[in-house]
């Protein structure tokens, strides 16, 4: 076995959360000299008045918003990135800041490629294949936070592009901007978190890091989860699940993605659910598998999920158990978990599909495990 | 095609009320540091320690206000006013923008707080700045009332440190310089 | 667990750790398109072969055209402004494209200066220093640590004297921030066991710190918890057995863990005194951190007795923590480091320092003589770590706690000024 001592680990974003993180931006825009950001955001955060306060929280800096483009729709194509990345050249923009989620992110990403390397987005699929540092890029999370949001992925046209350049350098979590709408959307981002957490924690190739930030991820969860989807527009819950969701991307991005969440990614690309539900509908099904196979679960996970005195309690050999126990117990849980992947009304040859579609992409995996993980959850 | 015009440049707009607000605070602050100066026995320990070329601009990025104090030719603290242009800096500290200063001065954040937020930035040698946080934490203690002052400092001085006599001596004979 | 009101965390160190780990540095360089590295390292770093295994690390990696184009060796104990003009010069006039640091603190900080010029041309320092005033890319940089303790690779500060002005340049940016820190456990291999000891405390102590001060935020308790758990385990094992080479790669991951903390989430008063006793008696930084440890961690007891009973768990392991009763685990954390310097300094033959009055100089003689204790005081005053110290500190508590570590007697926990209970993030 691989000492768990030797690896590589990369994160680039500078985290600032909590009370007025925005007006922060205009610093640390300046310090990478930059005072004139291309904003893009959606419909749906300009309605909502977020954009505005976005644009209040930078009053009184020398940071002129070069445009704030507010239509990103929720499919983004790259005609669309090749024309805002046109755009922003017009305005001479040097720094692009996304206010979002899902493809607003994933344009701002595939913009930034396309004006600081002089290229096509889609040259550069794949793992790797950004080579350089871009401009600098902000994102500012709201409640909804997407798989790929916080980490060095994107998905533009179907396609994956995957590189430690790709990363935001600054991820501002404001108290203002994170406040959840509804129960459903914060279930979502938060089962992402936990999927990421859990399959960083819990892979063979876990290394001090990763273990540090995953383990702090589950923490964070395990307190919250419920409390957070029960009632989302509390703003200290929500803090705290932004972070969660930080932390545990900055560990997912550092590991090979585990079978629930490429297949979940899957899943959610052929049926349109959002992809934390397709997660959460598989989570039970994959851990079940983990115990039939016999593979033995980290005894510290029970520290993780069950806190540090039911931890130092139990007898060293239970461990495992009582780790495995409480995870099931927290997500059993939350609420309006989906049960299986009937509730969201998924069909067999779906499913099959989304397998198909995860071992292509994630070729480390085992296809064995995957049909597996669907026959159960089905 | 996007249409350019639906998207215009957007200027950052202004915070007038807010401007104001922390210029009063620092014009206070400014002339108390003066006042202080010339009154209470730590205080002029502490300026003593100061390198005698010291000015410190303490200010919000990037625009101001900003509040200038420094040691003059006889060593004596003095308040130098708002204006930095064509005074030689050798301190500056920096809060990162207006709402972190108006956290500061509506007393939301103390400024032990506000330090460990990362809210504002030291430019400059590092013990003379300590020496103006002990003063910024004694002016709070002397120009507030306790209920207040308490929420600022992490440890309200006790008898043992500053006697009622005492306090109330600095705090009488800094008003006075300040108003005067 | 604590969501502060706000933080802010940054690391964008890439780390890469292993008993082989220098063999990745060609394909690193090769990433951020250099090949003709510089190595800057000090004399003793050199002599004692290191600069050799990591040249032969380099030359031994297959399908690279890296090749090391310069080596400077000569940086002094505190980095200085024309070592730093030296060094750049050399780099220009043999056309590197990148640097390779091997060292401490003041190869780092030295190296942090020459990247400076070398990339924004000429030759004033001056221009850059303060609180961000560089603002762009600089060229490739790889920090090789080769003790675990500073944790100084994934710091954006570099301290350079320039001597003919007598003042010191401090240079804050996050552009100053190594590209890769490599943790190798050859590195660290030959290090003598006192220094071991000593340079693992301190970083114990800067994750001790980190979780327990001001400034601590989700992320930095992430990792300081787990660099507590890799050095309290594996620090007297090391030291006994110095050839364990997992127990030296778990001290440098410790040491690095350890560093992303405290560069984040800062130190309290176990550094203001540390640096103060550093300053006045010249006493190594890591000998006066293990000392102050369990100081700090007493006299804070009653603002950050919660978090400190909290680190008991990683420093002595789930045995003793479910042993203890709730309301002793801080006490038991505080006796338990106590316990770490006795063992220590009985492994290291007296050589690893439990009070002031034991610390001995090379020429045999006292280090930190009992009337020096006002003069550190009153320095410590002036150290910028006290304001995320949970709680205040004047003369006479520095002198308190001063006199304690002199003779090496526990607080007295009843004569510590209280300001309030607790703390507020």
């Amino acid at each position: 076995m691989r000492s768990q001592s030797e690896y590589g680990f990369f994160y680039q974003p500078k985290i600032m959360s909590g009370v007025a993180a925005m007006e922060n931006i205009p610093v640390e825009l300046d310090g990478f000299n930059a005072r004139h950001p291309f904003v893009i955001t959606s419909k749906e955060i300009s309605s909502s008045g977020l954009a505005k306060k976005f644009v209040k929280a930078l009053y009184d800096s020398n940071t002129i918003i070069g445009a704030l483009y507010d239509d990103v729709p929720a499919y983004a194509g790259i005609g669309l990135i090749r024309e805002l990345a046109q755009f922003l050249r017009d305005r001479g923009c040097d720094s692009i800041i996304a206010i979002g989620t899902g493809s607003v992110v994933d344009a701002a990403k595939g913009i930034n490629i396309i004006v600081s390397t002089g290229k096509d987005v889609l040259e550069f699929e794949g793992n790797n294949a950004v080579l350089g540092h871009l401009k600098p890029f902000v994102v500012v999370p709201t409640a909804t936070i997407a798989p790929y949001d916080l980490t060095g992925c994107a998905a533009i046209e179907g396609k994956e592009i995957i590189s430690d350049y790709l990363f935001p350098d600054i991820i501002a979590i404001d108290t203002r901007m994170i406040r959840g709408c509804c129960s459903d959307s914060m279930r979502a981002t938060a089962l992402v978190s936990l999927t990421q957490a859990l399959e960083a924690f819990l892979s063979p190739q876990s290394n001090h890091l990763t273990d540090a930030y995953a383990s702090m991820a589950l923490r964070i969860i395990a307190e919250h989860i419920v409390k957070a989807v029960k009632r989302p527009r509390n703003k200290k819950t929500c803090l705290a699940m932004a972070n969660a969701a930080t932390v545990s991307a900055a560990a997912f991005h550092n590991q090979l993605p585990g079978p629930v969440h490429s297949l979940g990614m899957a899943l959610s690309k052929l049926t349109g659910h959002l992809p934390g539900l397709c997660m959460g509908a598989l989570l039970p099904a994959a851990l079940k598998l983990r115990s039939k196979k016999k593979e033995p679960f980290r005894s510290d996970l029970l520290l993780a999920v069950g806190g540090a005195d039911r931890y130092a309690e139990s007898a060293e050999n239970d461990r495992a158990n009582k780790g495995e126990a409480a995870l099931m117990n927290l997500i059993s849980s939350i609420p309006g978990i989906p049960q299986g992947l009937s509730s969201l009304k998924v069909p067999r040859h779906t499913a099959e599909e989304a397998i198909a579609l995860a071992a292509k992409k994630e070729p480390a995996l085992k296809k064995q495990d995957l049909e597996e993980i669907i026959s159960m959850a089905l | 095609m996007i249409n350019y015009n639906n998207y215009p440049e957007i200027k950052p707009g202004k915070k007038l009320l807010k401007r104001i607000y922390v210029a009063t605070m620092l014009f206070v602050f400014g002339r108390a540091f003066q006042a202080v100066s010339r009154v209470d026995r730590s205080a002029k320990e502490e300026f003593a320690q100061m390198p005698d070329d010291f000015v410190l601009d303490f200010c919000v990025v990037p625009n101001g206000p900003h509040m200038i104090v420094g040691k003059d030719g006889k060593g004596r603290i003095t308040y130098l006013g708002w204006n930095p242009a064509g005074k030689k800096i050798t301190l500056a500290m920096r809060i990162k923008n207006i709402e972190a200063a108006m956290r500061m001065f509506m007393f939301l954040e103390s400024s032990c707080v506000a330090t460990s937020r990362d809210r504002l930035i030291v430019d400059g040698d590092l013990p003379t700045a300590c020496n103006v946080l002990h003063i910024m934490d004694l002016l709070e203690v002397l120009l507030l009332p306790k209920f207040a002052a308490k929420l600022g400092v992490k440890r309200y001085p006790k008898w043992s440190q500053l006697s009622p006599l005492r306090k109330w001596t600095s705090r009488l004979l800094t008003y006075v310089r300040l108003i005067a | 667990m604590i969501i502060p009101g706000y933080y802010e965390y940054c690391c964008r160190v890439k780390t890469i750790a292993g008993h082989k780990a220098l063999e990745k540095i060609p394909s690193e360089l090769a990433r951020m398109k250099a090949q003709k590295p510089m190595i800057i390292t000090d004399k003793g770093v050199a002599g004692a072969g290191l600069i050799k295994i990591v040249q032969s690390a380099i030359k031994s990696t297959k399908g690279f055209k890296t090749s090391v184009a310069a080596v400077y060796d000569n940086v002094p104990p505190d980095s200085e402004l024309t070592i730093v003009r030296e060094a750049a010069k050399i780099y220009r006039t043999k056309g590197c494209d990148a640097i390779i640091a091997v060292g401490g603190g003041s190869v780092l900080d030295t190296a942090k200066g020459v990247n400076i010029l070398v990339s924004l041309g000429g030759d004033e320092l001056m221009h850059y220093a303060g609180a961000g005033a560089v603002k762009q890319k600089l060229k490739p940089m790889i920090a090789v640590p080769t003790t675990s303790g500073t944790g100084s690779e994934m710091t954006l500060v570099a301290v350079i004297a320039d001597h003919s002005r007598s003042v010191k340049l401090p240079f804050v940016s996050y552009f100053l921030l190594p590209d890769v820190a490599i943790l190798d456990s050859r590195m660290t291999k030959t290090l003598p066991p006192a220094l071991t000891s000593s340079t693992a405390m301190d970083a114990l102590t800067h994750a001790c710190e980190a979780y327990t001060c001001m400034a601590k935020n989700p992320v930095s308790d992430a990792t300081a918890l787990e660099a507590i758990r890799l050095i309290a385990s594996n620090v007297l094992n090391v030291v006994k057995n110095p050839n364990d080479m997992e127990g030296r790669l778990a001290l440098a991951n410790g040491s690095a863990l350890a560093g992303m903390a405290f560069s984040n989430s800062m130190v309290g008063m176990v550094h203001m005194l540390g640096h103060a006793t550093g300053g006045v008696c010249g006493v190594p930084h890591g000998v006066c951190m293990s000392i102050f440890l369990p100081y700090g961690l007493e006299y804070n007891l009653h603002r950050s007795g919660e978090l400190t009973a909290e680190l008991l768990l990683p420093l002595a392991g789930p045995e003793v923590y479910a042993a203890t009763p709730k309301n002793v685990r801080a006490l038991k954390a505080i006796e338990h480091i106590r316990k770490l310097n006795e063992e220590l300094h009985q492994a290291t033959g007296g050589r690893h320092a439990r009070f002031l009055k034991e610390i001995i100089g090379r020429d045999g003689t006292q280090m930190v003589p009992k009337e020096k204790l006002p003069d550190i005081a009153r320095t410590a005053m002036r150290d910028a770590s006290q304001f995320y110290n949970p709680e205040d500190l004047d003369f006479n508590d520095c002198m308190m706690v001063l006199e304690n570590a002199w003779e090496g007697t526990p607080l007295n926990l009843k004569k510590i000024k209280k300001g309030g209970k607790g703390m507020k993030f």
